[in-house]
């Protein structure tokens, strides 16, 4: 394998990518890219009051939290709540996306609620949780559930909406009844539709984490991040972030790994 | 020209289009696509239906495969009229549609592991290792449908229609996405199978010479509303091969064709 990267010009005019390792070398050049204008943000002052910490600030700080605070543990919390939620909430979302997918008058009725609920920010519906929910752990996740159903049941129905039609045709010829064209074609055309909508999902529930944690918790990054806030410590709130953003990254990445294992005979068309 | 009724004795396979007609709403616009159309494919016949662009040969497959209904009129095959699909019409598709999370073996196979014509494990293995060597996918049984050309896509959707058995066979401009060389290559090959499997087959195609070459008879179809213009019988002796599509009754035959194709249809020099 080559690792020089060599773009060429696609039919629509776009820039092609070689191969994988160009792909990742280009990532890590955007992360440094990212790293250096951080640092030229933060040495330039151009941020007043208390500045933006330098990126080996953030990284000492949060070296001190993760040996002296078990900043780990606050990761483990909330790794949990946002697996939870988005299991639970993909989970029933896959049902009602194939409703939606299939009964075009039930999607016409359900599609401006989808678009309505979906709009609403988590944070607003905090102290509704708390009236109705209580401040437990349970209350905490059906924000995570309610984020994540409807950010994976709109992915759901659109994409197995998409679905080639020929495909059903096909299948019908050859015999299939109802049941075979759901059980046997259907379900493997949605497969990589799924996979998005765990994705998605999965960034709204990290982009939703803090504001679910507002609802009374002792500890998870979103904690982390609003105690830093109570008591003004800057470089904390950097760190709690960061770490949000990284276990996002790699659980998007994982999932993506899995994905290419398992719909390894989807035509890529990048 | 020669009559379209059928009389052997042996009407089993035979699609009958009696009287159709059919019309589409496009913005708003009526538009008649088939007029009184009416027309024969005797068992065991291939017979291909061209005609110029919008006339409605898709139409006229769709109404057999089942996916359509006629207006007016109706679509027999054998002594049942066609009111659904039913593995026993097979179809093969323009955009291949074969299944892509299938492997190539698995595709032949579906068929035959539904309900409606589910056969024992051993004999869907012979099925599919039959028709695997007759399509020239050896080696091939366990690719996905990304790792194959369009030619061999089409081959494996081919294979898939044979292997549930089915009275007739429906191609809908089977060929029409390949290259040239690949398309003479897979006419040469449909041409064999057929001559082997000996079934009812209609087949649309834009191609006068792939029409004449695989055809017994050619139904050519007038401008909308499109009636038929003329069936013409195509003698030219089986098996055909390379060859065949150089002799002086080929290129009359093209001729002839190509001149129907082009020339305006007037009502005096329409057969009904």
């Amino acid at each position: 394998m080559t690792t020089v990267t060599t773009p060429s010009s696609t039919s629509r005019g776009r820039v092609a990518l070689a191969n994988t390792s160009s792909r990742i070398g280009l990532g890590i050049l955007g992360a440094i890219i990212a790293v250096l204008a951080w640092y030229a943000v933060a040495l330039s002052g151009i941020v007043s009051g208390e500045g933006v910490p330098r990126p080996d600030e953030v990284v000492r700080t949060g070296w001190v939290m993760i040996t002296e605070q078990d900043l780990i543990f606050d990761l483990r919390v909330s790794m949990t709540r946002v697996t939870i939620g988005v299991a639970v909430g993909c989970v029933a979302a896959l049902p009602i996306g194939y409703l939606l997918a299939w009964y075009a008058p039930l999607r016409a009725m359900a599609e401006p609620l989808v678009n309505f609920f979906r709009a609403l920010p988590p944070i607003a519906l905090v102290p509704l949780v708390i009236v109705y929910f209580g401040i437990g752990e349970g209350a905490r996740i059906s924000i995570l559930i309610y984020a994540s159903f409807f950010a994976g049941v709109v992915v759901l129905y659109e994409g197995i909406s998409a679905i080639d039609p020929l495909l059903i045709r096909a299948a019908r010829v050859l015999g299939a009844n109802r049941w075979e064209v759901f059980s046997r074609t259907v379900v493997f055309a949605s497969i990589p539709h799924f996979f998005t909508a765990i994705r998605v999902a999965l960034g709204v529930s990290w982009a939703t984490v803090v504001a679910a944690e507002l609802v009374a918790a002792q500890r998870g990054l979103g904690t982390v991040i609003n105690d830093a806030a109570s008591f003004y410590r800057i470089p904390d709130m950097y760190v709690g972030i960061a770490m949000i953003g990284f276990t996002a990254l790699v659980m998007d990445l994982i999932l993506r790994l899995a994905q290419r294992r398992l719909t390894g005979w989807q035509e890529k068309s990048r | 020209m020669t009559s379209i009724v059928d009389t052997s004795p042996d009407r089993s396979q035979t699609i009958a289009y009696q009287g159709i007609g059919k019309h589409y709403e496009r913005g708003g616009e009526r538009l008649q696509v088939l007029k009184d159309c009416t027309f024969e494919i005797p068992t065991g016949e291939f017979v291909s239906v061209i005609g110029p662009s919008g006339c409605g040969k898709t139409t006229l497959l769709n109404m057999a495969a089942g996916f359509t209904r006629p207006d007016d009129g109706s679509v027999r095959v054998g002594d049942t009229e066609v009111d659904g699909p039913s593995p026993s019409r097979g179809v093969v598709f323009q955009q291949y549609a074969i299944f892509p999370w299938l492997t190539v073996a698995k595709n032949i196979e579906y068929g035959l592991t539904l309900r409606a014509n589910k056969r024992p494990r051993s004999e869907r293995r012979e099925i599919v290792q039959r028709y695997v060597e007759l399509m020239g996918l050896g080696g091939f049984e366990k690719a996905y449908p990304k790792e194959l050309s369009g030619g061999m896509r089409q081959r494996v959707a081919i294979a898939r229609a044979y292997a549930t058995d089915p009275s007739v066979l429906l191609m809908d401009e089977p060929f029409a996405a390949l290259d040239a060389q690949t398309r003479e290559f897979m006419q040469e090959m449909l041409h064999e199978t057929v001559l082997q499997e000996r079934r009812t087959a209609l087949f649309v195609t834009h191609s006068v010479e792939e029409a004449i070459f695989l055809s017994t008879k050619v139904v050519v179809l007038s401008t909308r509303p499109s009636r038929v213009r003329e069936v013409v019988d195509i003698p030219l002796p089986m098996p055909r091969t390379a060859e065949s599509r150089l002799t002086k009754e080929f290129v009359d035959l093209r001729g002839h064709l190509e001149h129907l194709l082009r020339t305006p249809t007037t009502d005096a020099g329409r057969t009904t």
